[in-house]
């Protein structure tokens, strides 16, 4: 089975490449996964090598080829190797990821020709060590929230505690139990907040953003073909803390737990201190600190996020949110302006990390492929 | 799974019932497979259909919607065959009553649920006769309470009723003053596992065994039935499933609250049993909105918790009539107001096409 796979970019995803003069980069757009999208064809290193010989005399002259599947929280070798879940291993003269190898030797190019751009934290422990030279981590979800309300931060007045997007509820029993103990506690009247919103369950309770008609979480604007996922910017000038709670995915997808999940950074991009509890995995915290982000352990107890267990996870987090609901509102404000330094830390990395992704595609100049099928 | 070939007979009612099939979906697709092969099973039988005979398929075990399972199953496998259709084409092309096959249910609302096939469709009462009678049923006014809430919660995937309850428990302290089981038999395994205290209940074959004495010294039940919204499985509407869960509390002689479907409270009242709407709220029942409802059942316990156990001792002595009541209903009672208890059998038959098609035939 694994002998006649072939990357289905030969014939669509990589139609249309970004060349970068100044960085000397051939970029893919930041698409839906690629590993996600191998398909079953003949001639496979036939049609790669087809592909990439377009671009012999720019690798002969420093330019490397960048898949960028950043925009995909999937363990890539493993979809590859792995064959998108049916689990089949491959041999390594039918594995894809030699053909990169195979045509760096056959063409005398430099052997760092070729990167591919995932996110995935661990992607160093899950591909193999003679493929990781071709793997490289970027966060882009920092570019996946936009918001132009920066300065506001300054001057910002708090009206409500919490923010706390709930919009599906389906198969995330933590965000669920979060929010009915919330409710039952009587704190949802000082939180904006959203409930089975995008309605992906019979479930009969709905409730959306207040006053946010059609600009709920789930709308996606596009901007220099990166995905903004934007809310009201007056919900998050006006509210103090935003509580995350990640989605449930299948856990056989083994990058997962090396994953950022994003809605992060729209707190980060938005100059806001958060919460966050994951339903499968602890230490996100961890991993966010890892990256050079602070988290906001001298103002509350962050241990909630280092049990093993969901539940315990969710109890000590509720702990939090009741500790910072019994502050009044003019200590919250004052708490918010001493967090400011982290705010600020926080925003200008993730700037950072956003636009080095962003420069690279503004400096660019679309080509668009005439492919040999 | 069915683990047996002998077909009980109650002749009084005359019934040929099968052991219980587990899941129609299986008993169907898995183990009768085809039109033809049922038609051998329902004509090893045929003579007592002719005698005035009912052949029940028992599926009593679960109170799905039925035909919403199997026309979901059959749209995801893009089979046009309904293996309920078989059962209509049997009875007419045997010129046999068109009632005289039935799939016995734990779904009360199956007549309406099953459309064209609600004539074949029979719900009945099937738990109550899973639990014995609690041995001090004449001496309740002597039981001493140690702890005020029992709640098992073996399952919680796809239940998250059951972890916002377990949640509010614990934060508000009250599982010190509670028995309590939790994802006790690990289907998720990123949350904890919590099985009834010195009782490891996490096997399946101890259902129905944990012991009485933590019934005996704790005031109340909070039952967390099956169906609680439709947060899954869209094709389980309006269903009305009376499990275990809930005779464990009258057969235990508890009062109970119950985390169930709207209008559960009304339906037990309705099959004859008495609830305790004089002892506190019981409006959680009438609200439709899910949300709305766990809320009002979580502030009721809340408000519960806050008596004494002396105070709840008193309580429960003026409960003792109504779960005298229940009890009697429960254990006694053949009908329930036009629903039926699970018929009793004394006698069995082995079936040779069970036998076969147990075999791997």
């Amino acid at each position: 089975m694994a002998s006649n796979l072939i990357f289905s970019f030969i014939s669509n995803s990589f139609k249309n490449v970004y060349i970068n003069h100044t960085d000397k980069l051939i970029i893919t757009t930041p698409s839906e996964s690629f590993a996600n999208s191998l398909c079953i064809n003949e001639n496979h290193y036939g049609k790669f090598q087809n592909y990439f010989k377009n671009f012999i005399h720019l690798f002969k002259n420093g330019y490397k080829f960048v898949i960028n599947d950043t925009s995909e929280i999937f363990d890539v070798y493993y979809e590859i190797c792995g064959e998108v879940g049916r689990g089949l291993p491959v041999s390594d003269e039918d594995n894809p990821l030699m053909f990169f190898t195979k045509f760096i030797q056959e063409y005398q190019i430099p052997n760092n020709s070729f990167e591919w751009w995932v996110e995935n934290l661990d992607y160093m422990n899950t591909c193999p060590e003679v493929f990781r030279y071709l793997f490289k981590y970027k966060c882009t979800s920092p570019t996946k929230y936009n918001f132009s309300i920066i300065d506001s931060y300054k001057n910002r007045r708090i009206h409500k505690k919490f923010l706390n997007l709930s919009g599906n509820i389906k198969n995330n029993s933590h965000r669920y139990s979060l929010f009915i103990y919330l409710q039952s506690h009587d704190i949802l009247k000082d939180s904006y907040y959203s409930f089975n919103s995008i309605q992906n369950t019979e479930y009969d309770s709905i409730h959306t953003l207040e006053n946010i008609e059609n600009v709920g979480q789930s709308q996606i604007h596009l901007e220099n073909n990166f995905k903004l996922l934007g809310i009201d910017s007056k919900i998050v000038e006006t509210s103090f803390c935003n509580i995350i709670t990640d989605i449930w995915l299948n856990k056989d997808i083994r990058s997962w737990p090396k994953f950022i999940y994003p809605d992060i950074f729209r707190s980060i991009n938005s100059y806001q201190p958060f919460l966050f509890v994951s339903i499968n995995h602890p230490n996100y915290l961890y991993k966010l600190k890892e990256l050079g982000f602070r988290t906001f352990s001298d103002f509350w107890d962050e241990g909630y996020d280092n049990h093993e267990y969901t539940i315990d996870r969710v109890s000590h987090l509720i702990q939090v949110i009741e500790y910072i609901n019994s502050k009044t509102y003019h200590e919250i404000q004052q708490m918010y302006f001493d967090m400011l330094p982290i705010l600020k830390h926080n925003y200008e990395l993730s700037s950072n990390m956003s636009r080095e992704i962003k420069d690279i595609y503004l400096n660019s100049n679309l080509i668009n492929l005439t492919l040999n099928k | 799974m069915i683990g047996s070939s002998y077909l009980k007979i109650n002749d009084t009612e005359k019934l040929v019932i099968t052991p219980d099939v587990g899941s129609l979906l299986y008993f169907f697709f898995d183990f009768i497979k085809s039109k033809e092969r049922l038609f051998l099973l329902f004509d090893e039988f045929l003579h007592y259909i002719h005698n005035d005979y009912t052949f029940v398929i028992n599926n009593s075990m679960e109170g799905w919607n039925f035909v919403g399972h199997i026309e979901e199953s059959l749209r995801i496998n893009r089979i046009d065959d309904n293996p309920l259709d078989w059962i209509l084409e049997y009875t007419k092309s045997k010129n046999i009553p068109n009632n005289s096959i039935q799939i016995y249910t734990s779904d009360l609302n199956c007549k309406k649920n099953t459309e064209k096939y609600s004539h074949i469709f029979t719900p009945n009462i099937y738990f109550n006769g899973f639990i014995s009678p609690i041995d001090d049923y004449d001496n309740l006014i002597d039981r001493v309470f140690t702890k005020k809430f029992i709640t098992l919660n073996r399952r919680i995937a796809m239940r998250d009723y059951r972890a916002s309850l377990y949640i509010f428990l614990k934060l508000n302290n009250i599982l010190k003053d509670s028995y309590y089981s939790f994802n006790s038999n690990n289907a998720l395994d990123h949350y904890r596992v919590i099985p009834l205290e010195s009782n490891k209940l996490t096997n399946e074959s101890d259902f129905y065994n944990e012991s009485r004495e933590f019934y005996k010294t704790s005031f109340c039940n909070i039952v967390t039935e099956t169906y609680f919204d439709n947060m899954y499985h869209l094709w389980n509407y309006d269903t009305m499933f009376l499990s275990e869960k809930i005779f464990k509390s009258i057969n235990n002689c508890q009062p109970f609250i119950v985390f169930a479907r709207h209008g559960y409270l009304k339906k037990l009242k309705e099959l004859g049993f008495k609830t305790f709407d004089k002892w506190w709220d019981e409006s959680y029942d009438d609200e439709i909105n899910s949300r709305e409802r766990i809320n009002k059942l979580l502030l009721l316990i809340k408000s519960i918790s806050l008596y004494s156990i002396e105070e709840l001792n008193q309580m429960y002595k003026e409960m003792i009539p109504i779960l005298h009541h229940n009890l009697k209903l429960s254990t006694h009672s053949e009908q329930y107001n036009g629903y039926i208890r699970f018929p009793r059998t004394n006698n069995e038959v082995d079936s040779n096409i069970f036998k076969q098609f147990l075999n791997g035939q």
